[in-house]
């Protein structure tokens, strides 16, 4: 079983004072030479990933690139064609594996007819959270500011809304790894900020996160590690400011777009739209 | 931890019927009636039939044919269920990756709609059965022993569909078992009597007074719950479905017909339509095969396969309404009716339902022949089957994916269709004495049924969007 070797978790959250990581701790997520193609189109080329306990990472990459297959992967969801994935230690898939893991989908569907309360007791009896769970739940649909809206029905809901509640149910769980897909997507502004200091709680308490996002900046500000993917491979990674520093960026989009080898971009789309 | 899944899909099922309900009380409380008065009604059909089939009952081949048509028809409609039942995702990416069983997360969904499946059918088969099995040789016990043998097709039809699946998906190893159990079922049935029945013979005896009705029903029994376990068993544990490669060539004609083209893609990209529709075709090559193959007398090859092909090709206009909701913000949003929408896409599902019945119609009929006023009724039987089955989905979808309401839509569409006999039981001998044609009362049944196709599947998109 694999143990984390190192203090992990961004520096900037170290400096808040946070409560260190327990020693001995199995690695939440480790990824060994993955690989998966969807008929010819291959969505993930061995792919290493190791996400420590304490820290969160985040999954950018251009639309297609495999970062939700990489998430799907990691919650058993899809069988990979080759590779490992380990999720506390335990094989991916496996019943152990499951009950360590909880996802927040992009698009969180099936249920419509339950309310956002039933929806969150049901996932917190299917994976038998802890007792501190409802109080996590509570706590979380408190800062969404979903107390009036989760006796409403799931369908009613916007999709904005059902992924919050979707949110509270995952992340009330107390899981040692978290999911969460399409982090920012359909997210209000204040929803962001919420979310971005649920994960970094979820963190704090030693949980591995990771979050797949076309949010950049969001991912600059809340990641501790930043992988690129393209076409299904991993292209660069490092923290914020690793990425930032080796490309001499200013910004997590610089680095993106440089990484791409896209970094006129821009002014290539100005100049074709400028002769329509 | 199953029942907790079990509980939350139920109520999510109970929940939308009942929204169903309230949305349109009045055909709900129609369709009541109707399954309540449905069991009175087969009733007497059992009875007539039964007296006119006494005489021939003591014969070997009529009391295999009596089994094996039901039979065929069940295991069509479990073949059906089968391939569309949908995967652990289904439930959605969240709850898919909890903790829960493979088995848990496929039996779940199936608890409620097959409760209410058993609520709708159960008391019209057992009606219908037990008025029958007055004029069978093994008496009410042999009736009861047909019965549970319809059930037990179900699940032996299922079974059959996950074969395919297995093949299909490159499993040939984990084949060997169903050509062993084949086998061990041919085998079984041989020494019984009729061997496309396997252990299910035995109820073909003690229909026709050969054979202790009490075993044939012990053995329906047991060949029921075993198929029954076997199949959650497997689907739990189904491969993982093989890549499809990208076509090159789009399917969508965009030219003079773009909606026509476009639900005619969408109908035949289904995989469970198509599943279905390619299972039905299997299922009615294969009631053709036998009826031949037992020097069964025209029609009844021809009736045979047609009408086994039938109950399976009703997946397509099935799920047509859920094809139309799914993309009813673009239907909605166009300047064009709605109605205008939902003709083309019930024509398309009707279509759907056509081909696998046309195509097992016509080897039949080259096989053992049929007269016209036969493949007629057949073709009233098609159509009235394709708009009944789209009136069906449109008022309890059929989902391809999600919490899965195949076996809630499967029992709409029974309600539906025992509505339509008895609706039809009722008027169609008034307009006959009223001196109306046959043709004219069926072209008129027919256009009705077409217009509900049509305006039923407008109104409930309409109201998804209200």
């Amino acid at each position: 079983m694999s143990v984390v070797a190192e203090p992990t978790g961004a520096e900037g959250r170290a400096a808040t004072g946070r409560p260190p990581l327990a020693a001995g701790r199995p690695v939440p997520l480790v990824v060994e030479g993955v690989s998966k193609q969807f008929g010819r189109a291959v969505a993930l080329e061995g792919v290493d990933l190791c996400v420590a306990a304490g820290s969160i990472v985040g999954l950018v990459g251009p639309n297609g690139s495999g970062k939700t297959t990489l998430l799907r992967s990691a919650a058993g969801l899809v069988t990979v064609d080759s590779g490992s994935i380990r999720v506390a230690g335990e094989p991916v898939g496996s019943h152990a594996a499951r009950s360590s893991t909880a996802l927040v989908p992009d698009e969180p569907v099936g249920f419509d007819e339950l309310t956002g309360t039933e929806f969150v007791a049901l996932a917190q009896a299917l994976w038998k959270a802890d007792e501190q769970a409802p109080t996590r739940a509570s706590a979380l649909a408190s800062a969404f500011g979903l107390e009036g809206r989760l006796v409403q029905r799931m369908g009613t809901l916007s999709r904005g809304l059902r992924r919050q509640v979707s949110a509270v149910a995952a992340l009330s769980l107390g899981t040692s790894l978290v999911l969460v897909d399409e982090a920012t997507a359909t997210l209000d502004p204040e929803a962001v900020v919420v979310l971005d200091e649920a994960l970094k709680a979820c963190a704090a308490r030693g949980a591995g996160v990771v979050l797949a996002t076309q949010d950049l900046h969001f991912a600059g500000a809340t990641c501790d590690e930043v992988v690129l993917l393209h076409r299904g491979a991993i292209i660069d990674r490092g923290s914020p400011l690793e990425l930032r520093a080796r490309h001499a960026a200013g910004s997590i989009e610089e680095v993106f777009l440089a990484a791409l080898g896209d970094g006129s971009l821009r002014s290539r789309t100005r100049d074709a739209f400028r002769a329509l | 931890m199953r029942f907790v899944l079990s509980r939350a899909v139920f109520l999510c099922q109970r929940r939308r019927l009942l929204a169903l309900a309230a949305l349109a009380p009045v055909p709900a409380a129609i369709v009541v009636a109707f399954v309540m008065l449905a069991p009175l009604a087969l009733a007497r059909v059992g009875a007539a039939l039964g007296d006119e089939l006494a005489p021939a009952l003591g014969t070997s081949a009529v009391a295999t044919a009596l089994v094996l048509g039901p039979c065929l028809a069940a295991a069509a409609a479990g073949a059906g269920i089968a391939l569309s039942l949908p995967t652990r995702e289904g439930l959605g990416q969240q709850i898919a990756a909890s903790p829960c069983g493979d088995r848990s997360a496929i039996g779940a969904p199936l608890l409620l709609p097959g409760m209410l499946a058993g609520v709708v059918m159960l008391p019209s088969l057992a009606a219908f059965i037990t008025s029958l099995a007055n004029s069978f040789p093994g008496g009410r016990a042999a009736g009861l022993a047909l019965g549970l043998a319809i059930l037990a097709a179900v699940p032996a039809g299922a079974l059959a569909a996950e074969a395919a699946q297995i093949a299909v998906r490159g499993r040939r190893s984990r084949l060997s078992f169903f050509v062993l159990g084949l086998g061990a079922w041919m085998i079984m049935g041989k020494a019984m009597g009729a061997a496309p029945l396997g252990p299910l013979a035995a109820v073909a005896g003690a229909v026709q007074g050969r054979g202790s009705a009490w075993v044939a029903l012990v053995v329906a029994a047991l060949v029921a719950l075993g198929l029954g376990g076997t199949w959650i068993e497997l689907a739990a544990r189904r491969p993982e479905q093989r890549p499809r490669v990208a076509r090159r060539r789009p399917l969508v004609a965009t030219g003079r017909f773009p909606v026509l083209g476009a639900t005619a893609a969408l109908v035949w990209r289904r995989m469970d339509v198509r599943r279905a529709s390619l299972g039905a075709l299997s299922f009615g090559l294969l009631g053709a095969m036998i009826g031949v193959a037992a020097g069964a007398a025209s029609p009844g090859p021809f009736l045979l396969s047609t009408t086994t092909t039938l109950a399976g090709s009703l997946v397509a206009p099935l799920a047509t309404f859920s094809i139309l909701s799914s993309g009813s913000w673009i239907w909605l949003g166009a300047p064009r009716g709605v109605r205008w929408v939902t003709a083309r896409a019930s024509f398309v599902g009707l279509v759907a339902a056509a081909l696998p019945v046309g195509v097992v119609a016509s080897a039949a009929a080259v096989a053992s022949g049929v007269d016209w006023q036969t493949a007629g009724a057949v073709s009233v039987l098609l159509v009235m089957g394709g708009g009944v089955a789209t009136v069906a989905g449109s008022l309890v979808p059929w989902q391809g994916e999600g919490i899965g309401d195949q076996v809630s839509a499967v029992a709409a569409l029974i309600a539906a269709a025992l509505a339509t006999s008895l609706a039809i039981g009722l008027f169609a001998p008034r307009l006959a004495a009223a001196g109306l044609p046959d043709p004219v009362i069926a072209a008129a049944l027919c256009g009705l049924v077409c217009l509900l196709a049509i305006a039923t599947p407008a109104w409930r998109l309409e109201s998804v969007a209200r």
